[in-house]
């Protein structure tokens, strides 16, 4: 786990714990400041209102006996002050002392009737006294307070346990942030580790499940779709490029070796000529085959949507149709057409015509009697095209596998055609998000034909 | 007077080949090997056609053509591309080129191709009616006659033999017949072509010592008067 401390820092769940932290700790800080300010003034209310209270005791003492009735009850209650919480003092009109535990009058407490705060050293120790003094009717001073160094250290508790609540919060906030965060690095480094030997080459190899559904793990399982399907695309490419390589190599092999005998051989000019020739047709199939490829990867990357227009298949149909009846008619097959205007989809003429200009041209190719029928129909709210024949049909097993690329069911590849026909008709199906469909030929008198049918579910008419 | 050619092609062999190829067929070929110095040769010199390839060095094909247009230059172009694709080829023509040929391609085709730009230059005035040697095409009337004999042409075969008579003299290839009579504007890699013109052939030829609709070997047809 190197380099986990230093990138925790940057981690999103460490950033939001530090920020969830601060908020929560802002909020201690109120709450806590505004309960220890309504205790502190509680407090010293209390210990006012027990002065206060006191002092009235006293003045009641001296309005009943005067000053002697004052005097006597003082000195009784500093005979009862065995702790020394209390400061009484009386004191003459020049402030000078005539009775009480405090050796001198205040220097602050100049006027009377006025709260004072002061510390006191008695035995040995520091009181913190809190008083009131007022004047007499015969002119003395006369001066009451309390200790109130209880209160003060109640609240001198309650800030430190708070501080150490703050304390803790920020400590397990951090912390658990910390560990929160470590933990997420460490998923995300399986998965970057996964990434990275995924990488390297070995596109077998999945992402780890924990096991626990979280969002990791579903992300680690998109993650494992998406490379089940590059991978099936790299299989089916690599496909490709093999059958690309055996269908390149013997025209050129070929080529390759009649040009070099006629280079070396004695051939006159019009032998000359013919290897020519046959080098040039050769070519043409491979150009062939490399214009077909090209259309494909045309069709399949989608670029031609952008020019996608209103169409009539019906349209279509009949143009192709008018192409391939010489043709149909000359190897004495009957071609019909049916169906009607209207079929109109949103869609790309010329490749549409490709499309069907294959279906019909492979129907052509491998009917040797009969009929070929193209049918144009509205079905549902889409339009179906189909191009039906009494030819030799494909068998139901392998319905599938000649929409892949270079396959023809002729394993000895005599027929002419480089095996891309209904690949490329597949790929501009698809570029028009249609469906195509292989079937048994549901013309009557066909005991084996095909027909091929591409649905379109999207019409506009 | 020989036709003057402005080849603007950057590939050395393609553009050699190419010089080579019309200098046979009879043509004089000046080559500029980038967009830039193209241009400057188009504007400078006068030519009779400009064959552009669209991937060039400093400024591509079609802004030289969109160049040219935009100061009033009708010079035919034939443009070369790389790029097969319908959409690619409708970009092409919209800039202003004439004809668009997809590499790679055949040296008869884009000979064929020229021949025709370089003729349609010439007679632009409408026509009511066509003529070659004496096979005689009346466009309002819809009717054909050789020698004052009555030919019955299906309404296609009408359109295919008006095209042809349209580059009487000079070779027609398939995929011009497919463009311009089908409006395919792909290769279908097959030869239903060949069948429709030995149809028409059989309509226009038979019975007459004089076969007009001839195949050139290797290119495609063409129609002559004698």
């Amino acid at each position: 786990m190197r380099g986990i401390a230093p990138r925790f820092f940057q981690t999103t769940a460490f950033r939001l714990s530090l920020l969830y932290v601060a908020l929560f700790g802002i909020s201690m800080i109120a709450v806590l400041g505004s309960i220890y300010i309504a205790t502190v003034n509680n407090m010293i209310r209390i210990a006012d209102e027990t002065v206060e209270r006191e002092l009235d005791d006293l003045l009641l003492e001296y309005k009943r006996g005067g000053t002697r009735q004052l005097q006597k009850t003082i000195e009784s209650r500093l005979r009862g002050d065995q702790l020394g919480g209390w400061v009484y003092l009386l004191a003459d009109s020049a402030y000078r002392p005539v009775l009480g535990n405090m050796p001198s009058w205040p220097a602050q407490a100049t006027k009377t009737g006025r709260w004072l705060r002061f510390t006191l050293a008695r035995r040995k120790d520091q009181y913190t006294m809190r008083a009131l003094s007022v004047s007499l009717s015969n002119g003395q001073l006369l001066l009451v307070g309390m200790d109130i160094r209880p209160a003060e250290k109640f609240t001198d508790t309650m800030i430190k346990a708070a501080l150490w609540g703050l304390a803790l919060t920020l400590l397990l906030g951090i912390g658990g942030g910390y560990l929160m965060s470590r933990n997420m690095l460490r998923r995300i480094d399986v998965l970057n580790k996964g990434a990275e030997r995924i990488m390297r080459g070995n596109l077998s190899l999945r992402m780890p499940l924990v096991g626990s559904g979280d969002e990791f793990d579903r992300l680690a399982t998109t993650l494992n779709s998406m490379l089940n399907e590059i991978e099936r695309l790299i299989a089916s490419i690599r496909g490709v490029t093999t059958n690309l390589a055996h269908d390149m190599r013997s025209p050129l092999t070929r080529i390759k070796s009649r040009l070099e005998i006629a280079l070396t051989g004695q051939g006159d000019a019009d032998k000359l000529r013919g290897e020519i020739s046959y080098a040039i047709s050769e070519s043409d199939q491979l150009l062939a085959t490399f214009n077909a490829l090209l259309s494909i990867a045309e069709a399949e990357g989608g670029s031609a949507r952008a020019n996608m227009k209103h169409v009539d298949v019906w349209e279509v149909a009949q143009d192709v149709t008018d192409l391939y009846q010489p043709i149909a008619e000359d190897r004495g097959l009957e071609m019909e057409l049916v169906g009607g205007a209207g079929a109109v989809i949103t869609g790309h003429r010329q490749l549409l015509l490709q499309a069907l200009l294959n279906l019909v041209d492979n129907a052509i190719k491998y009917t040797k009697s009969g009929k070929i029928q193209i049918a144009v129909t509205r079905e549902n709210n889409g339009v179906s095209l189909s191009v039906s024949d009494t030819g030799s049909g494909i068998p139901a097993d392998q319905r599938a596998k000649v929409l892949e690329q270079f396959v023809r069911l002729d394993p000895a590849r005599t027929t002419r055609g480089n095996g891309l026909g209904l690949s490329l008709v597949a790929a501009i199906a698809r570029l028009h998000e249609a469906e195509m469909i292989l079937n048994h030929s549901s013309l009557p008198a066909a005991d084996t034909g095909l027909e091929v049918k591409i649905y379109f579910p999207k019409g506009t008419g | 007077m020989l036709k003057h050619i402005l080849i603007i092609e950057d590939d050395p062999d393609l553009a050699s080949v190419l010089t080579m190829g019309l200098q046979d067929a009879g043509y004089k070929v000046t080559h500029a090997a980038d967009g830039e110095l193209g241009l400057d040769m188009a504007q400078k010199d006068s030519f009779d056609a400009l064959i552009v390839d669209r991937m060039l060095p400093k400024c591509d094909g079609l802004s030289v053509i969109t160049e040219l247009r935009s100061k009033g230059d009708q010079t035919p172009v034939l443009i070369l591309s790389a790029l097969d694709q319908v959409d690619d080829r409708v970009t092409g023509l919209r800039a202003g080129g004439d004809d668009y040929l997809p590499k790679p391609y055949a040296l008869a085709e884009l000979l064929a191709r020229l021949e025709a730009l370089l003729r349609r230059n010439e007679t632009t005035s409408p026509q009511t009616k066509l003529r070659v040697g004496d096979l005689e095409m009346d466009l309002i009337a819809r009717t054909v006659t050789r020698a004052g004999k009555d030919i019955d042409l299906q309404p296609r075969e009408f359109t295919l033999l008006e095209y042809l008579i349209r580059h009487a003299g000079q070779t027609v290839t398939r995929t011009m017949l497919l463009e311009g009579v089908w409006d395919f504007h792909f290769d279908p890699q097959t030869n239903v072509i060949d069948v429709h013109i030995s149809r028409l052939r059989q309509k226009i030829d038979k019975g007459f010592s004089h076969a007009m609709l001839q195949t050139v070997r290797g290119s495609g047809y063409m129609i002559k008067a004698s």
